[in-house]
């Protein structure tokens, strides 16, 4: 009997810290800090251009 | 942050733009989740930036921020992928040379192209924004025991291909644990 609670609470310990460690991985390789690619970022500077430019004379930033 | 959105809604356009200079990164982890590719989530990420700055007056609470700026951007990819569904196209653009990436850029890759497509977002909406079930089920709009599924499914999937635990292994935790949940 003794032994069969063993196994559980061990095994169940055992999951436990793996899914831990899993989880804390998952959260620190996602949460890394890296430069946005080239196309991402001249993708975000041309619409910042865009906004600046209407932010000074009142034009719309884009034609439907 | 709250302060700068509250001057971004008060027409100061220099605090908008630092708003999204903030955010462009986490931006672009949502878009690459749900479009897989650079192009198309740049794309994304400028017609979101320009929809922000357009219906700004809209958005009546600060606090809220985050999550109004994501839902335009989840909007903006599933315009992507309609159009490409509309014009049948078998697959997304080749991706580009990953030459000039870093190894935090690469490994974010490869963590997500390890698991489902339809996983991806419920990974980066929960590990990079922090956002709760409820919060992620009324983003994607689908039930939040389908968001819990996705999560459970998407940490087998990274448990299996990318820590190497052997299915046998993780088997019972899984059966438990989506038994809980489905």
């Amino acid at each position: 009997m003794s032994k069969r609670k063993d196994f559980y609470s061990v095994d169940h310990r055992s999951d436990k810290a793996s899914d831990r460690q899993d989880e804390n991985k998952i959260r620190e390789t996602l949460n890394q800090e890296f430069d946005l690619p080239d196309v991402v970022d001249r993708a975000k500077s041309d619409a910042f251009e865009r906004i600046r430019a209407q932010a000074e004379t009142g034009k719309k930033i884009r034609n439907y | 942050m709250k302060h700068l959105v509250q001057r971004a809604i008060k027409g100061d356009a220099d605090a908008f733009l630092e708003l999204m200079e903030q955010n462009s990164l986490s931006m672009y982890k949502v878009a690459r989740a749900i479009l897989a590719n650079d192009e198309d989530a740049a794309d994304a990420i400028q017609d979101t930036i320009l929809t922000c700055f357009e219906k700004l007056n809209t958005l009546k609470k600060p606090e809220y921020f985050k999550t109004w700026m994501i839902r335009i951007l989840i909007n903006e990819c599933n315009k992507i992928l309609r159009h490409y569904r509309h014009i049948k196209m078998p697959e997304f653009m080749p991706e580009q040379s990953i030459g000039d990436s870093s190894m935090a850029e690469i490994e974010f890759k490869q963590m997500l192209e390890l698991v489902d497509e339809k996983y991806r977002v419920v990974l980066i909406l929960y590990y990079v924004y922090g956002f709760k079930l409820q919060d992620i089920s009324e983003l994607l709009d689908i039930n939040e025991n389908t968001v819990k599924t996705r999560l459970v499914r998407a940490r087998n999937q990274l448990g299996e291909l990318y820590f190497g635990h052997s299915q046998n292994e993780k088997c019972h935790t899984a059966r438990k644990k989506e038994g809980m949940i489905l």
